[in-house]
């Protein structure tokens, strides 16, 4: 069943850490949260945790992000709290952007970021093949981990959900993803580029299997508006420049955060989850502090604050404020597929949209 | 001199062609790259929105020119400065401004519910383009109709009898035909080469351009072909233009010798007389001004200073938020990092400029082959520099400030070199002699004579340098590594993030640095005619 969330703001509670120290620490963080739209539900609470600092790890590392500015600006925070002598410097960018700047660093002999971390596998996967990533990985011993979130040189970190936006009080709202193609949404819809977005890249190659080329082509027939990442798709509803927007839950929750009128929809078609992955590069001159990043983002306080900045959690039960609703489905993309066919797929998705 | 030319642009232009025809898929498969459908559109949609800009551009232009040369419409060195106000605006500011004035949600659609979607796509793009190219075409015709002998012939034609509109229409307008073609050469190329207004209004209604290919290509393609592709696609683009350019060049050198020679400045008697509806032409004239300039910038600012994603209109409500992240953190470092590269760029081309014009007084064949190779960048677009560049230098300098720098002095090294050229023109030989002859050293003649002519085209190519670096956004986006990101490549990151308020708020800072920037110019101008006025100095052309 499609279920049209409306976040209430007085729903908005926060994690209580243990520490006190840290806890005041946190707190201010939560400010940055919660301007971020980085929320943590009730649902969290039996997560309970101990954070200490250490201050014996020391150095500087370079993150290339497939994140909105806020949210690579939380991670930071959030890991120099543990780390404070670590200094990070988040390059936040779509994650073909982030791909392509990472393989012509590669052809320099220089690669600047030490970790990478994606919005989808399958760019993950090809800059592994291109020996851009260190052959790292974090332990993932005592969680559960689901599929496609492990590969060669990577692990799955959190979940982008994608799913729509629509101004509220819409007369016909899109309830599924085959309602977009409708003509009363000409010139009202807005969604992702493939080329820029991981998560667009999912989400379209998902679709294409589901209702093939034909459903693109009639978008575009309904002069779509096609922006580069899923963030502006849903700016564009909350700021009314078109009804419905293909985004992220992420991205909506952000919004609600900061009082955007817009409601979010779980396409009762299913949602399409895709894996924000992460590794560490090859030959990296800072392995320790990358690898800390990396296991400090898996590990239970990582997690705890991926879901405080929105993110579905992967591991540890961690979700964010307004979670994906439990009876709403969620669709089962075969990434292995689609990492093989990804560069038709882009060839395909640009013939259409340019 | 030769050697930095060949470096700045010989090797990297060698390199572009090499890459395109040698590249991994060889020459056939630049030709199959350049004939593959998403290309193939490009560059009709490239055509299509550039001859429609062109055709507008020149129709706004010449009547620009002709209400300032011809007309007896009030205000009109007013109305003279402010057409030329587009030029000083980066044009991605124009598109963003436009896109918060009058798409849906926008100012006007508040306002008084009235909004155009179709702005964006082709429309819009041609439209914004050709209101760009509008002031271009209007200087070049002004220059034409007040540089020849055209206004003698007017006034014999009119004292013959002839009605203002025939002695317009066949004495003055075929006078001028060649102004008007060379500036619809002008103008075809420059939207051609466009980058600011199609990222803003084309790529999100799925129309892509030549120029927004060869950055979707570079910037999120990442495959190998991506490479070799925007090297196809940079050649083909840069042989368009240079074959346009050349072609501007032998009609400038046909042109009339109405044209050329030197005469009074226009007709005594306006061709247009708007008599008593002069007040009205004044309006029209104001309105046009205000819905192209004026509405769209105050749309900008309003954006810029609303608290939440809607258009705040009370003032009371405005906040600064935006403006402060504007101001801070990596946008205030972008900011310094592109004030810092306009500025070295800056020093760089006008002292080379200097430099360059005075090896050049002795008219070498390798001082023409160079001043040849250093022009080429500026006639080229941006994207095809900055491929070239990028071909040459990245395996050295991929991601560093050094390769965008490079990009800048290469591509504007003419100015430099054009203005001192100038400046030189007035020194004489005789001077440096007659200094010389009168006891001073070589050092105090350099100081004393040489100097002081060549002080004032320094300064002017600075300022210009200056300007154009800081609007530079075409190079800066394609040559870009994590850690130099430029101010206008900030503003087209905030903007394709979805940060509506902070692109504004960036985009207002970018204004007003040109704009002052402009404006200081413009006073150390007007200084300097009122200084050597009073002096008694005629002030040399090239500094009017």
């Amino acid at each position: 069943m499609c279920t049209m969330t409306r976040i209430q703001n007085n729903q908005i509670r926060s994690i209580r850490p243990k520490i006190g120290v840290v806890a005041s620490a946190l707190m201010t963080l939560a400010g940055v949260a919660v301007a971020s739209g980085a929320t943590a539900s009730s649902n969290v609470h039996t997560i309970k945790n101990a954070i200490t600092a250490d201050t014996a790890l020391t150095g500087s590392i370079t993150v290339d992000a497939a994140l909105t500015t806020q949210g690579g600006a939380g991670f930071a925070n959030a890991f120099k709290l543990i780390y404070p002598n670590i200094k990070v410097t988040m390059v936040t960018a779509g994650t073909g952007s982030l791909e392509t700047q990472l393989s012509a660093q590669q052809q320099t002999g220089h690669i600047e970021a030490d970790v990478v971390l994606f919005a989808d596998p399958t760019d993950m996967d090809t800059i592994a093949a291109k020996g851009i990533l260190g052959s790292w990985k974090p332990s993932l011993k005592g969680r559960r981990v689901p599929a496609n979130y492990s590969g060669k040189d990577w692990v799955g970190a959190f979940t982008f959900e994608t799913v729509m936006v629509e101004h509220p009080g819409m007369a016909n709202p899109p309830q599924k993803w085959s309602d977009l193609t409708s003509t009363a949404l000409k010139g009202q819809l807005a969604i992702g580029s493939a080329s820029y977005s991981g998560t667009t890249f999912g989400w379209a190659a998902e679709l294409r299997t589901l209702y093939g080329w034909k459903y693109f082509q009639t978008l575009k027939a309904n002069g779509v508006r096609v922006e580069q990442s899923t963030t502006t798709t849903g700016t564009d509803v909350a700021s009314g420049k078109v009804l419905v927007g293909v985004t992220l839950d992420s991205v909506a929750r952000s919004l609600e955060a900061q009082h955007a009128n817009i409601s979010v929809v779980w396409p009762k078609d299913g949602t399409v989850p895709c894996p924000a992955t992460v590794g560490i590069t090859k030959g990296t001159a800072n392995t320790t502090a990358a690898k800390a990043f990396v296991t400090w983002l898996v590990s239970r306080q990582g997690q705890i604050e991926a879901a405080k900045l929105g993110y579905d959690a992967a591991y540890f039960g961690a979700t964010p404020a307004y979670p994906m609703p439990k009876h709403e489905k969620q669709l089962n993309v075969n990434w292995n597929r689609i990492t093989k066919f990804q560069t038709s797929i882009l060839s395909d998705f640009s013939g259409i949209f340019g | 001199m030769f050697l930095i030319a060949l470096l700045l642009v010989g090797y990297p232009l060698f390199e572009l062609i090499r890459s395109a025809l040698a590249g991994p898929l060889g020459p056939s498969g630049a030709w199959h790259t350049i004939s593959t459908r998403p290309v193939a559109m490009a560059l009709l949609h490239t055509i299509e929105v550039s001859a429609a800009a062109t055709a507008l551009a020149t129709l706004l232009g010449v009547a620009m020119a002709l209400l300032i040369a011809r007309s007896d419409l009030p205000y009109r060195r007013w109305f003279a400065g402010a057409w030329v106000a587009p030029l000083i605006i980066p044009a991605y500011v124009i598109g963003l401004a436009w896109l918060d004035a009058y798409t849906q949600a926008g100012l006007t659609d508040q306002v008084i519910h009235l909004s155009a979607g179709w702005i964006i796509g082709p429309v819009g793009v041609a439209l914004l383009l050709g209101l760009q190219g509008a002031p271009l075409a209007y200087l070049l015709v002004l220059a034409a109709l007040s540089s020849g002998r055209i206004g003698e012939l007017e006034d014999a034609a009119r004292i013959a009898g002839r009605a203002p509109a025939r002695v317009l229409w066949e004495i003055t307008l075929p006078l001028v035909k060649t102004a008007i073609f060379g500036s619809m050469l002008l103008v075809f190329v420059s939207s051609a080469s466009d980058f600011g207004i199609p990222a803003i209004l084309a790529i999100p209604a799925s129309y892509s351009t030549v120029t927004t290919l060869i950055y979707s290509d570079l910037s999120f393609a990442g495959g190998s072909h991506a490479i070799a592709s925007a090297s196809s696609l940079s050649a083909v683009l840069g042989l368009l233009a240079i074959i346009l350019l050349f072609t501007s060049n032998r009609v400038s050198r046909t042109s009339s010798s109405m044209e050329r020679a030197a005469g009074h400045a226009g007709s005594a008697r306006p061709l247009i007389a708007f008599g008593r509806y002069r007040k009205l032409a004044v309006s029209g004239c104001l309105f046009i001004l205000v819905l192209t300039t004026v509405i769209p910038l105050i749309a900008l600012y309003i954006t810029s200073v609303s608290p939440a994603f809607r258009l705040e209109l009370a003032p009371s409500h405005w906040v600064a938020s935006a403006y402060i992240s504007a101001l801070s953190g990596s946008n205030i470092s972008a900011l310094g990092r592109s004030a810092l590269i306009s500025a070295v760029a800056a020093a760089i081309v006008a002292t080379g400029g200097a430099v360059f014009a005075l090896w050049n007084r002795r008219s070498t064949r390798l001082a023409s082959l160079s001043s040849t190779l250093l022009s080429l960048p500026f006639a080229l677009p941006g994207s095809v520099v900055a491929i070239a560049i990028l071909l040459a230098w990245q395996r050295w300098l991929y991601g560093s400030l050094l390769i965008i720098l490079i990009a800048y002095v290469a591509r504007f090294a003419v100015i430099g070199i054009r203005t001192s050229a100038v400046t030189m023109g007035g020194l004489s030989d005789d001077l440096v002699h007659a200094a010389r002859a009168s006891g001073a050293s070589a050092r105090r003649a350099s100081r004393d004579v040489i100097w002081p002519v060549l002080v004032p085209g320094i300064v002017t190519s600075f300022a210009i340098v200056f300007l154009l670096g800081i609007h530079e956004l075409t190079m800066s986006s394609l040559l870009y590594g994590p850690s130099t990101q430029t101010f206008a490549v900030a503003v087209l990151a905030s903007e394709e993030a979805g940060q509506t308020a902070l692109t504004a708020s960036l985009a207002m800072v970018v204004t007003v640095i040109t704009a002052l920037v402009a404006g200081v110019a413009l006073f150390a101008r007007s200084s300097r005619k009122i200084v050597a006025a009073e002096a008694g100095i005629e002030v040399p052309p090239w500094q009017e």
